[in-house]
């Protein structure tokens, strides 16, 4: 049987059972892609369903419109959060984003969507309290529709190609949205080279986010909370110790407008961090991750005799992806950060989002 | 007749060349070795290319380290092999 061809099923309940014995989901449930939803969200999409979107590593499968649309079905989404999906495969395509690596290596990372503009609101995203948490159709489908996509398309199935030795919660799902409404800086997106009034998403593939609680947002000083973020990123053992790369810091509302308040823009609080987010050569020997002659080491900028020596986990400050989202909470600042995979890949990427006008 | 029809979300593989070539004679050849570097095997690479050079006696050899484990190496590091007669690759996690 071909695996890619369609199968007839005679109810609901036998429609369940044979997606799990095909293999087409990774252990939850999905919604069957049945022809008529498929057929449906093809109409509505208007787009040629043999369209080429990619190749899909590890097993380099091809990823046309018609297969995006089932595996999207799959998880729940409406017909209009589909250009999300699309924009999503698109940016983890790039060379830079090594999706081969991101799906087979094992660190436990995952690709990270953030969608930011207009497009949070329109198709209602949730960006507030539970970012990261459930509650939202939209950010649970999008983020379910592109596992299924790496999962069935690009064949980075667990256990087999995708050596992950922990994992990640967010194989299931990982989505979230930008709360532009409380940001006092600019969005994401435009950090990333697009127009500040447009529409995008920012796939990074990253570890967990760790929640990082400041303290009251209110009386501590801006370099306080700094430093108390700062040495969350700076963690002995994370991927941006052992080998640099990306840091994502998801600032809450609250710690945004203390900054904010302080004079601080996005660029300045990188810097800070940078400075920051440091530990020492006589921690930093100790960690065998990376031989002293791998490209990445810190050895290449750092004298790796001097104890004192204070090794940057932010190798620049560019290197620090600044968004806010999340709650405002009660009275302290809540923040959370998601370190990257060093700098093999998971580099962050954006597209535009296009949606279908009605 | 079933009454439901499912589309299939797996995709078609994308066609690949087919073909390998003759594995060419060792002796008086350029050899490169490319591996990911990892910490784990450092003994075990450097007692290979011992093991080779000894054995085969190229005529000369490379090493080369590539930056992760599960990515091909870019363009550059082939373009710095072009020359070789044959690359042993090999990787760790």
């Amino acid at each position: 049987m071909d695996p890619t061809k369609s199968i007839h099923v005679d109810n609901l309940e036998e429609a369940h059972e044979e997606m799990y014995r095909l293999g087409w989901t990774d252990g939850l449930p999905a919604i069957p892609p049945t022809a008529k939803l498929v057929n449906a969200a093809l109409d509505f999409l208007g787009r040629d369903p043999q369209e080429v979107i990619g190749e899909v590593p590890p097993k380099n499968r091809i990823a046309t419109v018609e297969k995006v649309v089932v595996n999207s079905v799959m998880a729940g989404c409406l017909p209009e959060y589909i250009p999300v999906v699309i924009a999503s495969i698109e940016a983890m395509l790039h060379n830079e984003f090594n999706l081969n690596g991101i799906q087979a290596t094992t660190n436990c990372i995952s690709p990270l969507a953030i969608v930011s503009g207009p497009v949070v609101e329109q198709l209602e995203f949730n960006a507030g309290d539970n970012v990261f948490g459930g509650g939202s159709r939209a950010n649970a489908a999008v983020g379910r529709a592109i596992r299924l996509v790496l999962w069935n398309i690009g064949g980075g199935y667990a256990g087999e190609i995708d050596r992950a030795t922990f994992g990640h919660p967010g194989k299931y799902t990982f989505c979230i949205a930008e709360n532009s409404q409380d940001s006092p800086w600019g969005p994401l997106h435009e950090d990333m080279g697009l127009p500040a009034d447009s529409s995008g998403v920012t796939v990074f593939a990253c570890e967990s986010p760790h929640h990082i609680a400041t303290g009251s947002g209110y009386i501590l000083s801006a370099t306080d909370v700094l430093s108390v973020i700062a040495d969350s990123i700076a963690t002995a053992g994370s991927a941006a110790m052992n080998g640099g790369g990306q840091v994502l810091l998801v600032i809450g509302p609250m710690t945004a407008q203390k900054l904010a308040n302080d004079g601080y823009d996005k660029q300045q609080i990188r810097e800070e961090l940078h400075q920051l987010a440091r530990k020492p050569v006589k921690l930093m020997k100790s960690n065998k991750f990376l031989n002293p002659e791998h490209p990445f080491h810190w050895a290449n900028f750092i004298d790796q005799n001097d104890d004192d020596a204070m090794i940057p986990a932010l190798r620049t400050p560019e290197d620090l992806l600044v968004m806010v989202a999340g709650g405002w909470g009660s009275g302290s600042g809540f923040n959370a950060v998601c370190h990257g995979w060093m700098q093999a890949g998971g580099l962050a990427q954006t597209r535009p989002i296009e949606l279908v006008s009605s | 007749m079933p009454e439901i029809e499912l589309y299939s979300p797996v995709g078609e593989e994308a066609p690949r060349a087919t073909g390998i070539a003759p594995f060419p004679e060792l002796g008086g050849s350029k050899i490169a070795f490319l591996f990911n570097g990892h910490v784990s095997v450092l003994p075990f690479w450097k007692n290979l290319e011992e093991e080779i050079k000894t054995r085969f006696e190229p005529s000369d050899t490379v090493t080369v380290i590539k930056p992760n484990t599960f990515s091909p190496a870019g363009p550059s590091t082939i373009e710095d092999l072009a020359d070789v007669d044959l690359a042993l690759v090999g990787v760790c996690a």
